[in-house]
């Protein structure tokens, strides 16, 4: 099974040339980013930066004003991608009403041969709760895992979350994610978590896909973009960067004293008396949000193919 | 014989997928109160119906009500026992009918705030139109069922309400039926009801749509249904041609029309046709000088008789059938483009 999560050729979602705008307000603009199926995509930024709306575009329950998002080379929404996406919306609403076994019952109703009740009742009964409660009297947490139960229970090849653990406590949150990260594994699932809670990405995503005021910033492996940068620690004196640093993209630069910090993209050997070490996610994701001005990094695996076939 | 026994075996072997009803069902989970507790209201009305048919017609039968008073000493007795008529039945027809006329007033309530703008404010479409069946799917089920439910209910509602008024309703000329004439519950009765709470359903999904809040939604929705019976009642009189009287006196075309008449226009008019509608001068000191002084030499009395009945009300089903299609349509497009 192992064997399926990596298909580095097949496409989950697509987006080249994207924008989508509220009234006045851009929410996303030229984005344009490919992500691998198989991988745990961490989909980042600040808030409003348009990972909500990436989200929604990708379950279909929206139209971009621009350019076009593909999930599987189809129309999101279309007859034959809508039964292979899963979205949880941030809010995860759901009728008060229905009890949790209405609530997995219509989504047997919904979806029609493709229905795996087992598999949405385990994650219902890993949560201790009983199928008979209401989903007005549950809490926000046990909520969460009813709606996820639904995600599960539809058997999808693309997962959407949007902020799926925010209102988890600790411990929840980590059998949640041990159960998302079991479920993505037996079945190949792509999955796109959007946060902007760190700690609960590191170690779960293959993947990042970082926005800000809707545009990409970086996108590819994990791997790959921390490898791409390198956090250069040294004595600086004076005004403006140090000279050796012209032949490298320098994403952040902070002084402290005498001692410069630096995130650079190394483009060959640095010069000079610096202490070089790769960042840490966290570093490369807070200098990137730090510095808006930074250009945008797409791993090789990240662009889109019609994108490069175009150009 | 072995071919049957193999397919058989190997049906029975098959995990056979546990019978759906689609989004059938999830409309039916989600409304199955308000769906109970109108049923139980529709079974509660038609009972109370059928009693009071009953009871009327054994009234009728017992005080010899169903032919006027043929002999001048029984007049008083006949009177007395038409008036006891209407204080012992007149309220329960009244109220029918003014439920029946309410009703597409609820029904489009119903429609706009929990079917449709619940959903949209809530959020909960979002849970539905991510699952594998398609938003426009979802919404002809969603509208389609609550709607033909409605329709079904409203029908059977105003066959009952027609049958128990039809068993007094032209007894004496309509004098049992004070205040519910065939021109006054006109909404309650035959195929009126039925469009007039199909327009209502358009309307609320319409709001509904356009609004996406139920509140707003519901409100907006009662006020229009309040504030369009108001034209429909002005223009029903011309659906159908009526018949029209002229008279060189006023008192004259009063008894000619017939008690159980719609009279809805007269006035004065003048030698060469034109009509007066406002002069007022039968309530003159002097009628004739007052006719003199507008140039009118008589009057004239626009009425139908209760032979129009089934021609007004279907003209008017057309009419508001026809405002519920542009409503519908209307809708159609808001959930074209709310749909991705």
């Amino acid at each position: 099974m192992t064997g399926l999560t990596f298909q580095p050729e097949r496409t989950a979602l697509e987006a080249v040339g994207l924008g989508v705008r509220f009234r006045r307000r851009w929410a996303l603009r030229d984005c344009s980013f490919r992500l691998p199926a198989g991988r745990v995509c961490a989909l980042v930024g600040p808030n409003g930066a348009g990972k909500s709306t990436l989200l929604s575009l990708a379950a279909g329950l929206r139209r971009p004003t621009e350019g076009s998002l593909t999930v599987f080379g189809g129309r999101p929404g279309a007859a034959d991608v809508r039964p292979r996406v899963a979205y949880l919306s941030q809010d995860k609403p759901l009728y008060p009403r229905f009890t949790i076994a209405d609530t997995l019952r219509m989504g047997r109703e919904l979806n029609p041969g493709r229905w795996d009740q087992a598999a949405a009742e385990r994650t219902v009964a890993d949560g201790g709760l009983s199928s008979g409660a209401r989903i007005g009297d549950l809490s926000g947490g046990q909520r969460t895992r009813v709606a996820l139960a639904l995600a599960f229970g539809k058997r999808p090849e693309v997962l959407l979350l949007d902020e799926p653990m925010a209102d988890l406590d600790p411990l929840a949150r980590h059998e949640m994610t041990a159960a998302l990260m079991g479920q993505a594994a037996e079945h190949a699932t792509t999955v796109v978590i959007a946060s902007h809670v760190l700690a609960e990405l590191e170690g779960v995503c293959d993947y990042l896909l970082l926005i800000a005021d809707g545009r990409v910033r970086l996108a590819g492996e994990v791997e790959d973009l921390l490898a791409a940068h390198t956090v250069l620690v040294g004595r600086h004196e004076g005004p403006g960067l140090p000279r050796e640093f012209a032949m490298h993209t320098v994403v952040e630069a902070r002084a402290t004293g005498r001692q410069l910090t630096a995130l650079v993209r190394p483009d060959g050997p640095v010069a000079g008396q610096w202490k070089a070490a790769e960042p840490s996610l966290e570093e490369l994701l807070l200098a990137h949000l730090r510095a808006p001005g930074a250009p945008p990094l797409l791993a090789p695996s990240a662009e889109p193919r019609r994108y490069r076939a175009a150009a | 014989m072995s071919a049957t026994t193999v397919s058989r075996t190997a049906a029975g072997s098959a995990p056979r997928p546990p019978r759906t009803l689609g989004t059938a069902w999830v409309v039916w989970r989600r409304h199955r109160i308000a769906a109970w507790t109108a049923l139980a209201v529709l079974a509660a009305l038609c009972a109370e119906l059928v009693w009071l048919r009953g009871a009327m017609t054994e009234y009728v039968a017992a005080h010899g009500l169903a032919a006027p008073c043929a002999t001048e000493g029984d007049c008083a007795a006949h009177a007395a026992a038409v008036e006891e008529f209407g204080l012992r039945y007149g309220g329960f027809l009244g109220g029918n009918a003014l439920l029946l006329e309410f009703l597409p007033l609820f029904a489009g309530m119903f429609v706009a705030g929990p079917v449709i703008a619940r959903e949209l404010e809530s959020g909960t479409y979002k849970v539905a139109w991510t699952q594998s069946v398609s938003p426009l799917r979802w919404f002809a089920a969603k509208l389609g069922l609550p709607v033909a439910a409605l329709l079904v209910g409203a029908s059977v509602l105003s066959a009952v309400f027609l049958w128990t008024w039809r068993s007094v309703g032209h007894l004496d000329h309509g004098r049992l039926v004070d205040g519910t004439h065939w021109y006054e519950a006109f909404d309650a009765l035959g195929p009126a009801p039925v469009t007039n709470v199909l327009f209502g359903a358009a309307l609320g999904a319409l709001a509904g749509l356009l609004l996406r809040r139920t509140l707003p939604a519901m409100a907006v929705t009662a006020f229009a249904c309040v504030l369009l019976y108001w034209p429909l009642t002005a223009v029903r009189p011309y659906l159908a041609d009526p018949v029209t009287t002229t008279r060189m006196s006023y008192l004259e075309t009063r008894p000619f029309a017939g008690k159980d008449s719609w009279e809805y226009e007269r006035g004065a008019i003048t030698v060469s046709g034109t009509r007066l509608p406002d002069t007022d001068c039968h309530l003159a000191p002097v009628p004739t000088d007052c006719l003199a002084r507008h140039g009118a030499d008589g009057y004239y009395l626009d009425y139908h008789p209760p032979a129009h009945f089934q021609r007004l009300e279907l003209a008017q089903a057309g009419l508001v059938a026809a405002a519920a299609v542009v409503c519908a349509a209307g809708a159609l497009w808001r959930m074209r483009r709310l749909c991705p």
